[in-house]
């Protein structure tokens, strides 16, 4: 992001914010999609984020982190959205004109419905550790730091919510399994 | 069998997994935020005036708000006694004081400011000649400056590596730090400068890495100008601040950074065991991310202590515990802790984290003491550390930190599948009948069990029964420690096909062929005892 925009908003300047908001909504969508699974709380947890940024920026001391600041408002907006929880909001919802995007049905459906299943296992803190690891890249330190826990503890969440992926999904391939063999 | 790489193609498998969800927003997401936005005002940046609550780092923002005001009130009330120079380069307009770190530094404007939350951790200044970080360390009772100043070059070099290692640390120019002589070097193997300082016991590494396109000659100046503008403040070190932990389990005490929280394990390291951070089997005293002036505020002490076979090294220890984790320290060197000689690795990068890894060797007590961190907090690190292990007290093996020798659930294994199996990954397995001494000895089992890679490293093992005509295996070490898998058996002849149905972590299909059979080769003897 740039700091020149950052900055401005930072002072108050409405038009600058809404270039960063236009320029991060599909970032904060696309995180906060992955980690609750569902479009409608997505959007809200997305549109939280944003106008908690507007709402917060004249506390954020260092411009230069405004991405790692944003991302962690969209977790935290995700975690109370999975918790059916709203401190404060807007709650105004343009009705939308435009189909929900589909996902790409060419990949394995029967795949990635088992994935999807797994993940929904998951925690909110465990979700958000796994994309922000495998989707955005970050390192377990990086992740630390946006998420403001220690770096083992980081490094304790992305262990056990791999592991515990894997177990779902092979309790479901065996069940499956089991189901093939005779009798 | 490629346990390593069903982990990386299990980790890309959800990697394409996110890639495939949606990543445009749906555009009533931006409507609404604009719709909303003008009725949100925007929260102002409040200065705390009231000391004695909240995060320290708001504290001494505080503060260094307030003695600016004053500064510039002109009033110079209150003085701090500090060293640095009558006057400040011209162009160095944005001073930034770091009262965690005990400094205070003048910048060229617009420059980016982040200071680190947690005394031992960089402050970083990034510019558009460059990047600037500043570390802040103790140096270790009984080390001299010179002798600190050398060892830390040195220890900078190993860790940039290639070319850097062997840069004789007497290469340097003597530079002004403030009112202070300093260490300049400019690195000929990387474009980097760097500059070491110590007042007393307080040492601070200087780092500069220069932008593309500017010239050595450009950052070289300002990076002296920035130097020679720095104070440093002489208020006291406070004394590492220190509470102890006494581990009933593992039957030692160690000192720990007061207000870090701890968490005692739940049950007990076996011999070989490697003591996971985010495992049940550990101590874990962890530290909450904001600190006090010079006291530690980040990292992990991971801890715990098991029994090992009599006529076990030091060495051996490390190779089938240490080594086997994070793989060839960076260094390896001797301590005593508590009059027990012992090795102290340091991993610069282990699992994404710094760690000092101390292990130690009481007859057969084996003790594992970890310290684990972010990346880059190593000098300072290093010297909490040190006092914490002055702290640490062998207070025995108690009985009940060995693990009980464990009675077999399930049948034990037929006797057509004992004996070594080749797999083509290339490795082997190896099915031992129960009583044997592998088995006894890392597992406390009365149960068969079943090596991977037996005599190498890496090696897994675990305990292994039958139920229901599946075999079932305990691992208590490797990529699948804490993990029981359940195969479907299918022997033929001499091959031998092991299918993993489930409740495991590695799944497929292991095609095996008795040692010594058909194409397979003979397997390597047994290691010795």
């Amino acid at each position: 992001m740039h700091v020149e925009l950052v900055e401005r908003a930072k002072r108050g300047d409405r038009d600058a914010f809404e270039s960063i908001a236009a320029a991060s909504a599909d970032r904060c969508y696309a995180l906060a999609y992955r980690i609750l699974r569902d479009p409608h709380r997505a959007q809200d947890a997305a549109q939280q984020a944003l106008l908690g940024a507007w709402r917060d920026l004249p506390t954020l001391r260092d411009i230069e982190r405004f991405d790692a600041w944003l991302h962690r408002l969209v977790v935290n907006a995700c975690y109370v959205e999975a918790r059916g929880e709203r401190r404060w909001t807007a709650r105004v919802r343009v009705l939308s004109v435009v189909p929900e995007s589909e996902p790409d049905i060419a990949r394995s459906v029967a795949a990635r419905d088992e994935l999807e299943s797994a993940f929904r296992h998951l925690s909110p803190e465990h979700r958000a550790v796994v994309v922000l690891h495998h989707h955005l890249g970050y390192q377990l330190t990086e992740i630390a730091e946006v998420l403001g826990i220690p770096a083992g503890t980081a490094r304790s969440r992305l262990h056990h919510a791999v592991r515990q992926l894997r177990e779902v999904l092979d309790a479901d391939e065996r069940a499956a399994a089991t189901q093939e063999r005779p009798a | 069998m490629t346990r390593p790489s069903d982990g990386q193609l299990f980790d890309q498998r959800i990697a394409d997994w996110l890639e495939d969800d949606p990543t445009v927003a749906p555009p009533q997401l931006l409507e609404t935020v604009r719709a909303a936005a003008p009725s949100i005002a925007q929260r102002r940046p409040a200065v705390r005036w009231r000391l004695g609550s909240g995060p320290a780092v708001l504290r001494f923002a505080a503060i260094a708000a307030a003695l600016l005001f004053v500064a510039i009130l002109g009033g110079a009330i209150i003085k701090l006694p500090s060293v640095g120079p009558s006057t400040v380069p011209s162009g160095l307009t944005n001073r930034v004081n770091v009262p965690l770190h005990f400094y205070s530094i003048a910048l060229p404007a617009g420059w980016g400011v982040t200071l680190a939350t947690g005394t031992g951790r960089p402050d970083s200044y990034l510019g558009p000649e460059g990047t600037l970080t500043a570390t802040f360390a103790l140096i270790p009772t009984g080390t001299g400056q010179d002798a600190w100043a050398d060892s830390e070059f040195m220890r900078q070099m190993a860790r940039r590596g290639g070319a850097c290692i062997g840069i004789d640390p007497g290469t340097f120019q003597d530079v002004r730090a403030g009112a202070q002589d300093a260490l300049f070097y400019a690195l000929p193997c990387k474009p980097e400068l760097m500059a070491l300082t110590a007042l007393g016991d307080r040492a601070f590494i200087f780092e500069f890495s220069t932008s593309n396109g500017v010239s050595t000659d450009a950052a070289t100046r300002l990076f002296k100008d920035i130097l020679l503008g720095l104070t440093f403040d002489q208020g006291s070190t406070p004394a590492i601040a220190l509470s102890t932990f006494t581990s009933t389990r593992y039957g030692f005490s160690i000192g720990y950074p007061t207000a870090w929280a701890v968490t005692e394990s739940a049950d007990s390291l076996a011999a070989f065991d490697i003591p996971w951070a985010n495992g049940t089997s550990v101590d874990i005293v962890e530290g909450s991310g904001v600190g006090e002036p010079g006291q530690p505020s980040d990292g992990t002490l991971d801890l715990a202590a098991t029994t090992v076979p009599p006529g076990t090294t030091v060495d051996e220890l490390i190779s089938r515990t240490a080594q086997l984790a994070c793989g060839a320290p960076d260094s390896i060197e001797d301590v005593i802790v508590d009059g027990k000689p012992g090795k102290l690795l340091t991993y610069r990068v282990c699992k994404d984290v710094f760690h000092q890894w101390v292990v130690l060797l009481d007859g057969t007590r084996a003790y594992h003491l970890l310290w684990l961190n972010y990346v880059g907090t190593e000098g300072f690190d290093r010297t909490v550390f040190e006092d914490i292990l002055r702290t640490v007290r062998l207070t025995g093996s108690p009985a009940s930190t060995s693990s009980p020798i464990v009675s077999p659930v399930g049948d034990p294994i037929p006797d057509t599948l004992i004996g070594a199996w080749s797999h083509p990954a290339p490795g082997w397995w190896w099915f031992l009948r129960a009583g044997d001494p592998e088995c006894v000895q890392a597992l406390r089992t009365q149960a068969d069990c079943i090596v991977w890679q037996r005599g190498t490293t890496p090696k897994e093992i675990g305990i292994a029964t039958m139920s229901g005509g599946d075999l079932k295996v305990a691992w208590k070490s490797g990529f699948c420690t804490s993990i029981t898998s359940t195969y479907s058996v299918a022997l033929n002849g001499d091959s031998l096909n092991l299918v993993d149905i489930g409740g495991g972590c590695e799944g497929g299909n292991f095609a095996l062929t008795r040692a010594g059979t058909g194409t397979a080769p003979t397997a390597p003897p047994p290691p010795t005892p």
